[in-house]
C-alpha cells in the first residue's frame, strides 16, 4: 500500500515536473511567470487526439503534437511576452492569464465540454510485483523522466547552446554583449519547455484516456507551486519539488480526509513556503520574491 | 419603461461586476496589489450572508454589513503575502487564496458541501418584501453608492497615498508612509466590495453553491478593469458593464465570453495603451484641459 502510493505519487510528480521545468526555464530567462503554460499542455494533448483521430500512427502524431506545442510557446513568447519586455512583471503575467482562459475557452468551443477518449492502444505491459501494480502509460511516464531529466541537465550543462542558455539567465545584457543572440536562446527555451509541457499532457490523456478543455488548470498551476517551492529558475529544485508534491498529495488523498481538496492544499502549500522561506527550498537568496 | 424579467437579472447580475470591479480597481489599479482571487471574496461575502440568513434567521439589512465586514477582514489577512512577496507571485498566491476559498466551500459541512445553500429567504426591508423589479431597484442603488463611496476614497488621503505606494513603494517607504498597513487596507477595501456584492449575489439567487466563485469569475473581473482602464474608477465601471453587457446585445458572442474576455485581457495588457478610460475623445467632447 505504501509503495503503491508513493509510485503513484512520483508518476504524478514526474508529470507535474514536466510542466514545471518549462515554467522554470521560462522564469530562468525572462524572469517573468509563464501562465499560458497550462495551454500549451492542453494544446499539446488535443493536437496528438486529433492526428489519431485522422488514423495516424501514434509515434508520428505525439512527435507532430511536441512540435505544435513547442511552436505555440514561442508564439505565445513572441506577441505577448516580447512586447512587454521592459514592463513589470505582472503585466507578461496579465497577458498570460488572457491567453490561457482564450485558449482554454476556444477548445471548448471549438471541440465541445465534454472529455474526448484517447483513441490508442499501445499495448505497453503493466508491471505487477507483489502488492505493486503499474499500468503501462504510468511505466511510460516514469520512464520519460528517468531519461529526460538527465538529458536536459546534461544538455543545459554540458553543449555550448545549454551553455548560452545558461549565460542569458545568469545576466541578459552581458549575454548578448558577449554575441549570445538573446532573442533566439528565448525562443529556444519557450520551445524546449512547451515541448516538455505538451508531452506532459500527451501522457496524461494515454494515462487517463481523457482529453479535456480544461485539463492545463490544475497541472499549470501545480507546477508554478512547484516552481515557487522548489526555488525559482532552479531546475534541480522544480523537479524535486514536483516529485515532492505528486507524493504527498498522493498520501494526502490516500491516508486523510481533509475538506480541503488536494489541489487546494498544494496552493496552502505554497504559501506558507512564500511565507516562511521565499527563496524555496534551493533556491539563492538573491532570487527572494 | 417595462423591463422582463430576464433584462433585471441581466442588469444586476452587471451591477454586481460593477461593485466587484470598482473593489479590484482600488486594490490593484489604485494601490498596485494584484489579485486573480477576487472571486473567493465574493464566495466568502455570499456564504456569510447565506449562513447568517437560514442559520441565525438575521435580516437581510443586517446581512449586508456583516458580508462587507467578513470579506474586509478576510481581504486583510490575505494582504499579509504582499508584505512579503514581489508583485507577480502576490498574483499566485492570491490565486491560491480562491482555490481554497472556493474547495472549503465545496468540501466543509457547514456550507453545504457540492450542494451548496438553499432556500435563502427573500430579501425584505422591514416588513416589506421585495419583488425582482424592486430588489434591483436596490442593488441599483447600492453600486451607486459603492462607486460613490469609492470615489470619494480614491480622491481622499489614503487614495493618494494608494496611488503612492502603487507608482513606487520604495520612495513612499522613504517619505515616511506606512506601507504594511496601506497594502493591508487596500485588500480589506477592495475585497470588502466583493463581499457586498456577494451577499447581494446570495439574496438574488436564494441560493448559492461554490460553482459561482471559480478562478474564471476573478479573471473576468480582473479583465474588466483592465479594458476599463487601470487606475480608473470610471474605467471599472465601463468595463464591467461593457463586459458583462454586450454578450448579452450580440448573441453569437455569449456563448464564447469566456473566450472573448481571455483575448481582450490579453491583448489590451499588451497592446492597449490605458483601456477604455484612456481612449482619447473626440476634441468637442473632451473637457478643457486642466490648469493644474
Amino acid at each position: 500500500m505504501l509503495t503503491q502510493q508513493l509510485l503513484n505519487g512520483l508518476t504524478i510528480g514526474t508529470l507535474y515536473a514536466l510542466v514545471a521545468l518549462g515554467l522554470t526555464m521560462v522564469y530562468g530567462v525572462l524572469r517573468i511567470l509563464h501562465f499560458a503554460h497550462g495551454a500549451v499542455y492542453a494544446v499539446g494533448a488535443y493536437a496528438c487526439l486529433l492526428l489519431l483521430e485522422q488514423h495516424v500512427p501514434f509515434g508520428v502524431a505525439a512527435a507532430t503534437a511536441l512540435v505544435v506545442a513547442a511552436v505555440s510557446g514561442v508564439l505565445v513568447e513572441r506577441f505577448f511576452y516580447r512586447p512587454l519586455a521592459r514592463a513589470a512583471p505582472i503585466l507578461p503575467l496579465v497577458a498570460g492569464v488572457g491567453v490561457y482562459l482564450f485558449v482554454e475557452d476556444g477548445l471548448r468551443l471549438v471541440f465541445g465540454p465534454y472529455s474526448h477518449a484517447f483513441p490508442v492502444d499501445l499495448g505497453l505491459p503493466a508491471l505487477a510485483a507483489g502488492p505493486v501494480f503499474l499500468t503501462g502509460p504510468q511505466l511510460l511516464i516514469l520512464g520519460s523522466g528517468l531519461v529526460l531529466f538527465p538529458a536536459l541537465a546534461l544538455f543545459i550543462n554540458a553543449t555550448p547552446l545549454g551553455l548560452q542558455m545558461r549565460a542569458v539567465a545568469a545576466d541578459r545584457e552581458m549575454a548578448a554583449a558577449s554575441g549570445i543572440a538573446v532573442g533566439r536562446i528565448v525562443g529556444l527555451n519557450f520551445a524546449i519547455g512547451s515541448a516538455l509541457a505538451g508531452l506532459a499532457g500527451i501522457l496524461v490523456a494515454l494515462d487517463f484516456n481523457a482529453v479535456y478543455p480544461t485539463m492545463g488548470a490544475l497541472p499549470g498551476l501545480k507546477a508554478f507551486a512547484a516552481v515557487v517551492v522548489g526555488g525559482l529558475g532552479s531546475l534541480p529544485g522544480a523537479i524535486i519539488a514536483s516529485l515532492l508534491l505528486g507524493v504527498s498529495e498522493s498520501f494526502i488523498e490516500g491516508f486523510l480526509d481533509l475538506p480541503l481538496g488536494r489541489d487546494a492544499a498544494a496552493f496552502l502549500l505554497l504559501i506558507l513556503v512564500l511565507m516562511l522561506r521565499p527563496q524555496g527550498l534551493l533556491g539563492r537568496r538573491t532570487d527572494r520574491v | 419603461m417595462e423591463l422582463s424579467g430576464y433584462q433585471l437579472n441581466v442588469l444586476i447580475v452587471a451591477a454586481l461586476y460593477v461593485l466587484m470591479a470598482v473593489g479590484l480597481q482600488l486594490t490593484t489599479g489604485y494601490a498596485g496589489q494584484i489579485s486573480l482571487g477576487h472571486a473567493g471574496f465574493y464566495a466568502l461575502g455570499a456564504y456569510a450572508a447565506a449562513l447568517a440568513a437560514t442559520r441565525a434567521g438575521w435580516p437581510f439589512l443586517a446581512t449586508l454589513p456583516l458580508s462587507v465586514l467578513v470579506a474586509g477582514a478576510a481581504g486583510a489577512l490575505s494582504g499579509l503575502p504582499s508584505l512579503r512577496v514581489r508583485d507577480d507571485f502576490l498574483a499566485i498566491v492570491t490565486l491560491g487564496i480562491g482555490l481554497i476559498v472556493q474547495s472549503l466551500a465545496n468540501g466543509l459541512p457547514l456550507t453545504g458541501g457540492a450542494m451548496g445553500i438553499s432556500a435563502i429567504p427573500p430579501a425584505t426591508i422591514g416588513a416589506m418584501s421585495l419583488d425582482l423589479t424592486g430588489y434591483a431597484l436596490l442593488v441599483g442603488v447600492i453600486t451607486l453608492l459603492g462607486v460613490a463611496v469609492a470615489w470619494w476614497l480614491s480622491r481622499s488621503q489614503l487614495g493618494l497615498l494608494w496611488r503612492a505606494l502603487r507608482d513606487d513603494d520604495l520612495a513612499a517607504a522613504a517619505a515616511g508612509v506606512n506601507v504594511p498597513a496601506l497594502k493591508l487596507s487596500a485588500f480589506a477595501i477592495g475585497c470588502s466590495y466583493a463581499g457586498l456584492a456577494g451577499c447581494l449575489l446570495t439574496y438574488h439567487l436564494g441560493f448559492i453553491g461554490a460553482d459561482s466563485f471559480g478562478f474564471s469569475v476573478s479573471t473576468t473581473v480582473l479583465a474588466m478593469i483592465v479594458v476599463g482602464g487601470l487606475g480608473s474608477l470610471r474605467g471599472a465601471v465601463i468595463g464591467a458593464l461593457a463586459l458583462s453587457l454586450l454578450p448579452e446585445l450580440l448573441r453569437p458572442v455569449a456563448g464564447a465570453r469566456l473566450a472573448l474576455y481571455g483575448a481582450l485581457l490579453a491583448l489590451v495588457t499588451t497592446y492597449g495603451r490605458g483601456g477604455l478610460a484612456r481612449l482619447r475623445l473626440p476634441a468637442m467632447l473632451r473637457r478643457p484641459a486642466d490648469p493644474t
